[in-house]
């Protein structure tokens, strides 16, 4: 029920008459109502039209980068997917559960069948070989052509290009494989760096603390022991939706206590949580920081024991001066750090206070029930970690788990709930698919972007500074990527900058002007360049931009996708429909661009797709009984591999290739404690000296030499090797301009990335179910809508240094004073006349600039906001879907 | 909320017009005597019938337009066992037909006076039963807090017998000036009627603005939702509850001016035929104001 | 033969993610503005400055919680009450059901349902509303928003053998109190689930409703 203004309304629905006369009037004429004919029982089964049809159920991909995983299937009906439904074929129980996909997942057939995917090649209308009027790049008109012209001319760019240019004119940021190999044996391309999800962890984990990603989190039956959850930032009601959710509501039920710190009372901690504490976004290190004060000034091995110290002199270095790494000058220890020893500022639950918003005492509280609680898991999300300049977080919070010496046993953990399911809980007890096994587009030959050799991959340039050195390698961290090209220079090390000067940029496979900061900039670069080339199913703003549209098949429309799940489910969903109109595959199109440069397209891509999913198929394992290692899943028999006509060598597994494809996906069951049973670094807990960490102590390196040359090195950022706040670039004392007498500057209020449940990234946006069923929303504290004469949903202007944005707000108690948030993902839509953006993208008001390792740090950004005294901003699913052609 | 009722608006209003007039109508006749009956003004009563009974028509055809599968119409009267809604088409079908009944006995002089009393008299006793009908689908929802209380069958029946007085008022003071003959204008019958009804509209806008403030009273001290509701129609809709207000009472000067006018033997013809109608207007559009805020500014219990 | 088919509901594991909702519209064919499901978010709070650090504010009386509602197939069904064609009928297995036949369209159900389960739809001209997937369950299948729920929140069954599983709660906030018309479900509170009739909050996505 909504209050508009009585005229709106008295014109708005000024149209029913009209409507009640035509249908009134078409009753008369005879209805089209379809009454009788069906059974009353089967009316609602499936859509009226299709009652009379027979259809079958088909296992159907959910591909996007979700932090879950959930079984989808489809109902097809003469050759259209009619009705969705999920995991039904186990009983559901604890120990196997169900894996049920989400509201997202469900709306695929909403968004797939869609008035706005690309259906043809398009070209823009005023490029010419060069660019043409690049400025109209974003407001051009479409014309649509044929393939065969499609790829003609952009062969033909693409080698007018090689020839005046060279290679490095070329940019792909993560195109997937088909693309990856096409540019490869093109003679390469330059490619991007760096860390989206994990913010600053994965650098840090795996230098300070030898931890690799099958590691990060104990299994989920173990987790059943755990006493006292702390969720910090985490909120897996919204990211981790499904399986991980319906386990932390589970633990609560079995008695297990819950705290949430988040800026925002979060989905999560609204069902779950006995206290939310909240903390200022970016300032998390520093109430982190107070904690482990409170441990150091109050701990009395007698009478008030708060310190492992067991834990930390046998498993640790750097703590104390007494307990340094090699080489390291003994100040450079935690504990006086963060006494203020010799910087002469303990960093006291006051000082955190003032940064971090929460009460002192509150600090002092958490701090202490964490240390005196017998089973903690502390988890952390990524989020606190896209920060800019947190590159010390993790190290603090691994830092205060050893102080509490909460690892390495049942029912405990410190760490974070990465985001991907296939690297949840602990080594997969499945494996196959597309992340972790080796394509099977591999004919014998390895292929390496000569531009980055050595460096292949998503894992391949990380922590690595080698990667600088080399003349040879070209890749631009993510996060300074649109400025780099901007002004035609890179950071390629400590002082070392290096010339760039791109021509064409071919994106496949991302959103990337939507998704990485600085979308502003990446406009005027888009605007510079000779040419622009999308493979996408829609027309994101990624394809808008660009001069060259092809259009892509989904998943649904391909022979198959084998996927792992969380650590026991492997997925295997088949094709649900025919190619979207004139949509090709990735691979096809690398073959036919290959076979214009005058390459050998077998030596792009030497297999059929369909072969390739089979290849993927027999490579999928199961983890043997004993947990000593790995066999073949699926039986293959040479009757299997004649009927659905592939090649291969027979097999014996645990279920047939039929079975497999028919269901869609394979459960492993589990019990509490069995032999699959996963406490990370417990081996090295029990035994020390037999299973050192990967790291030059062996020990986790609270004092981490490693991590400091690493950053350092990326050139941006002086790191100590100890953990030390920072304040960030666009954090909270960034909004002040007077930080002593807190006087606020431009810039007054910190804005933060959500991930919200309407989307994925950016995918699925554009889903009229998903539009409906989640507003687009921009929250904000009444405290500050007040100060502004904001009024709920009123329309608002947000700006900060880099770009302004037009929401609708959404006035909430839900959100911290002084922090606004807004979901990511949203697609950019720029008002041409205003430059500002009406869509909602985060990413305007971000700035292409990195920091210490080259990490997102989405969740630092300074705003000021302001009622928009403009024509208001409609909702989005009032506005018609984006059509890139119109026809008759 | 909004404008998408206003098909019901329209029905409930020219409805309770067309009771309304049939009734004071009905009145008028019943007070008439022998030697009233033989004029010829008597005989332009008639016309007043036939415009009661053809309100009524347009009234529920209208009502099918709100429908969304007009074709079933028919088949509203079957739940008179538990649906005030079916009961009240049941009233309303029988009102048209006795109202067209009378009308055409009336008009054509078919039938005994007994035989038209008693067709009159069915005719309007399924008027009231009608009315009351309307108010009842209404109050009977005990999840709309604006509707479900027994100030709205007294407003029903105030609009209908407001609506009727003054739309009587309104066509006889017509008739009255369409005859060229200045003596007429003094005729005592007329003028009977005139102030009859005027006098009647008059008491009965005093009690509609009394019954309404005191309906909205009643809001305040009701559960939440009606609360909400009365803060809504004095609040975001302030203004079309002020309007109604404001023209109950220009309507109601109007009428008192008529009627001071009238009773003092004025012959501005035209001024009295206008304050008339003006008076019927401006009352008609604070019913209509009032019952768009009943059919459209409503917070129901619940979600 | 069932007496009173009727869902149970979780309020303390709901949290509010509408996969319900999209798989009950997914299953209908529903267009945009109709929702069978809808899930409703009802909390309160208020920040506070704190009594030593007045700079700082603090979070106060917080609660917040979901109600995922389709139809409530009540026991006094209002909206068969007012009916005038008898379209909205209840059957013997408690289900209330529409019949597109005799339905005229007039919205009275729409009014009085203080669930808001009937719901027009333009293009038929007709009411239409959850119909407890009678067509699932009678081969055996459970109806597509309990199957759908990964938070396990929803089941559906016989009132009598739900009760005596859950209890028999069946109003919190911002539900209505049970007495309008009896609704046929049973509610696991919320820890700070408050009862209808004795609400502090107020829904928190009204535009999503």
């Amino acid at each position: 029920m909504s209050e508009d203004g009585f005229l709106s309304k008295v014109l708005g629905k000024a149209n029913l008459n009209r409507r009640s006369f035509l249908k009134w009037s078409a009753a008369i004429g005879g209805s089209n109502v379809l009454v009788g004919g069906i059974p009353e029982g089967f009316k609602h089964a499936v859509p009226l039209a299709y009652a009379e049809e027979k259809g079958r159920w088909i296992p159907a991909s959910c591909w996007s980068d979700c932090g879950s995983k959930g079984f989808n299937k489809a109902y097809v009906v003469n050759g259209l997917p009619v009705r969705q439904g999920t995991d039904d074929t186990i009983k559901d129980k604890p120990n196997r559960p169900q894996l049920r996909a989400c509201a997202k997942g469900r709306s695929q057939r909403n968004h797939l069948l869609s008035a706005s995917r690309l259906k043809y090649p398009m070209k823009r209308k005023h490029w010419e070989p060069g660019g043409g009027n690049k400025e109209l790049r974003g407001k051009d008109e479409w014309v649509r052509i044929s393939w065969d012209e499609a790829l003609d001319l952009m062969a033909k760019e693409m080698l007018r290009i090689k020839e005046k240019h060279g290679n490095k004119a070329f940019l792909c940021v993560r195109p997937g494989e088909p693309t990856e190999r096409l540019m490869s044996e093109f003679g390469g391309y330059v490619n991007g760096w760096g860390e989206h999800s994990g913010g600053t962890y994965s650098a840090a984990w795996h230098m300070g603390w030898g931890i690799p990603f099958s590691e990060l989190e104990n299994d989920r039956l173990d987790l059943e022991n755990t006493e006292l959850f702390v969720l910090w930032a985490s909120n897996p009601a919204w990211s981790r939706l499904g399986m991980p959710m319906y386990d932390m509501s589970r633990y609560k039920k079995n008695g297990a206590k819950v705290i949430v710190v988040d800026p925002y009372y979060s989905a999560t901690a609204q069902a779950v949580a006995d206290e939310w504490i909240p903390c200022r976004p970016a300032t998390d290190t520093a109430m982190l920081l107070g904690m482990a004060y409170v441990l150091i000034n109050e701990d009395d091995p007698q009478n008030d024991p708060l310190i492992d110290w067991d834990f930390l002199n046998k498993y640790t270095v750097g703590f104390d001066k007494d307990h340094m790494p090699k080489g390291a000058d003994p100040k450079d220890n935690f504990m006086d750090y963060v006494l203020g020893t010799y910087d002469g500022q303990p960093k006291t639950p006051q000082w955190a206070s003032e940064i971090c918003g929460t009460p002192p005492e509150q600090i002092r509280y958490l701090a202490r029930r964490i240390a005196t609680t017998n089973k903690v898991s502390f988890r952390m999300s990524p989020a606190p970690a896209r920060v800019h300049n947190a590159d010390s977080l993790p190290q603090v919070v691994m830092t205060l788990g050893a102080m509490t010496g909460h690892m390495g046993k049942r029912g405990e953990m410190f760490g974070h709930d990465w985001g991907h399911s296939f690297l949840a809980e602990g080594y997969p007890l499945l494996t196959g698919g597309w992340m972790l096994t080796p394509t099977s587009y591999v004919n014998g030959k390895k292929f390496e972007n000569p531009l980055a050799s050595g460096f292949k991959g998503y894992f391949g340039a990380f922590w690595r500074t080698d990667r600088f050195e080399d003349e040879d390698v070209w890749l631009i961290n993510y996060n300074e990527l649109w400025h780099a090209l901007n002004v035609g220079e890179y950071t390629a090390g400590k002082n070392k900058k290096r010339k760039v000067d791109v021509k064409m940029i071919y994106h496949v496979y991302n959103n990337k002007m939507n998704q990485f900061p600085g979308t502003m900039e990446c406009i005027d670069v888009h605007r510079k360049v000779d040419f622009v080339v999308t493979q996408n199913l829609f027309l994101n703003p990624t394809a808008q931009y660009s001069d060259l549209v092809l259009p892509v098949q989904s998943h649904w429309e391909r022979y198959g996708y084998v996927r792992m799940g969380y650590r026991n489910q492997l997925l295997w969903t088949s094709q649900v429909m025919k190619p979207y109109f004139e949509s090709q595959s990735d691979s096809w199109i690398s073959r036919e661009v290959g076979k214009r440069l005058g390459l050998d397209p077998d030596e792009i891509i030497h297999c059929s797709f369909k072969q390739n999913v089979f290849d993927h198929v027999a490579n999928c394992k199961v983890i043997k009984d004993d947990a000593s290692g790995y066999e073949p899943l699926v039986t293959i028999t040479n009757q299997d591999m004649k009927e659905f006509g592939f090649e291969g060598k027979p097999q014996k597994g645990r279920i047939s290739v039929k079975e497999f494809k028919e269901k869609g996906i394979y459960h492993i069951e589990r019990k509490k404690g069995d032999q699959f049973e996963h406490i990370p670094y417990k081996a090295f807990i029990d035994n020390p000296e037999k299973n050192p960490r990967n790291t030059p102590s062996g020990k986790f390196e609270i004092h981490c030499q490693s991590y400091a040359d690493y950053i350092t090195g990326c050139g941006w950022d002086e790191k100590s090797p100890l953990a030390e706040y920072v304040p960030p670039l666009e954090g909270y004392e960034s909004t002040f301009k007077d930080w002593k007498n807190k006087i606020k500057g431009e810039y007054p209020l910190q804005q933060y990335d959500l991930h919200v449940l309407r989307r994925v990234h950016s995918t699925l946006d554009n889903t009229p179910w998903l539009q409906e069923a989640f507003l687009q929303s921009f929250w904000m504290n009444p405290i500050d809508a007040e100060k502004r004469g904001i009024l709920d949903r009123d329309t608002i202007l947000i700006r900060s240094k880099y770009g302004k944005v037009l929401r609708n707000v959404t006035i909430t108690q839900l959100i911290m004073p002084g922090v606004v948030a807004i979901g990511q993902g949203a697609w950019v839509n720029i008002d041409e006349e205003t430059g500002i953006d009406r869509g909602g993208c985060s990413n305007v008001l971000h700035g292409s600039v990195s920091t210490g390792q080259g990490h997102m740090g989405l969740n630092s950004c300074n705003v000021q906001i302001e009622k928009w005294k403009g024509e208001p901003l409609k909702y989005d699913h009032q506005l018609p879907p984006l059509v890139p052609i119109k026809e008759a | 909320m909004g404008f998408q009722d206003w098909p019901l608006m329209i029905f409930s209003l020219l409805a309770q017009l067309a009771t309304g007039s049939f009734v004071v109508l009905g009145i008028v006749r019943f007070s008439t005597n022998q030697k009233e009956r033989e004029t010829d003004y008597y005989r332009l009563l008639d016309r007043g019938w036939i415009g009661s009974f053809v309100i009524m028509v347009i009234a529920l055809i209208v009502s099918l337009i709100h429908l969304g599968s007009p074709l079933n119409a028919p088949l509203t009267i079957l739940n008179i066992g538990s649906a005030w809604l079916s009961r009240e088409i049941l009233f309303g079908l029988l009102f048209a037909f006795f109202a067209g009944l009378f009308t055409l006995f009336q008009w054509q002089r078919i039938g005994s006076r007994k035989l038209r009393d008693t067709c009159f008299v069915l005719g309007g006793l399924a008027g009231i039963a009608l009315v009351y009908s309307m108010s009842m689908i209404y109050r009977y929802v005990e999840t709309q807090p604006s509707w479900n209380t027994p100030w709205t069958t007294v407003m029903f029946f105030l609009t209908a017998g407001l609506l009727g007085n003054l739309a009587v008022a309104a066509v006889v003071s017509t008739n009255f000036l369409s005859s060229g003959d200045k003596t007429k204008t003094q005729d005592p019958w007329y003028r009977k009627v005139l102030r009859g009804t005027s006098i009647a509209a008059l008491v009965f806008i005093g009690l509609d603005v009394l019954v309404y403030l005191l309906y909205i009273l009643g809001l305040f001290y009701g559960v939440p939702a009606a609360q909400e509701t009365a803060k809504l129609i004095l609040g975001s809709f302030g203004i079309l509850f002020s309007l109604r207000i404001l023209f109950v009472l220009v309507g109601s000067m109007l009428g008192g001016l008529f009627l001071i006018r009238l009773l003092g033997n004025q012959n501005q013809k035209n001024l009295l035929v206008s304050m008339a109608y003006s008076a019927f207007a401006f009352v008609l559009a604070a019913e209509g104001i009032s019952r768009f805020l009943f059919y459209s500014v409503k917070v129901r219990i619940g979600i | 033969m069932a007496k009173q088919l009727a869902f149970y509901f979780d309020a303390s594991t709901c949290i509010d993610c509408k996969t319900c909702q999209i798989a009950c519209k997914d299953k209908n064919n529903n267009p945009l503005g109709l929702n069978y499901r809808r899930v409703v978010n009802y909390g309160a709070g208020s920040w506070i400055p704190d009594a030593v650090h007045k700079e700082l504010f603090i979070p106060t009386n917080f609660f917040a919680y979901n109600v995922s509602s389709a139809c409530m197939h009540c026991e006094e069904p209002i909206c068969v009450e007012v009916c005038p064609t008898g379209a909205m009928h209840k059957r013997d297995d408690g289900i209330v059901l529409v019949d597109d036949s005799k339905c005229v369209g007039c919205r009275l159900c729409q009014q009085a349902c203080p669930y808001g389960a009937p719901q027009y739809n333009e293009a038929k001209g007709v009411m239409t509303k959850c119909d407890l997937c009678a067509d699932l369950l009678e081969i055996g299948q459970e109806t597509a928003c309990v199957a759908s729920c990964p938070q396990r929140a929803l089941e559906v069954g016989e009132l009598a053998d739900l009760r005596k599983k859950y209890g028999s709660i069946n109003a919190i906030e911002p539900l209505p109190k049970a007495i309008y018309t009896k609704p046929s479900i049973v509610i696991t509170p919320h820890p700070r689930s408050q009862y209808s009739g004795k609400g502090t909050g107020k829904i928190l996505n009204p535009m999503e409703v």
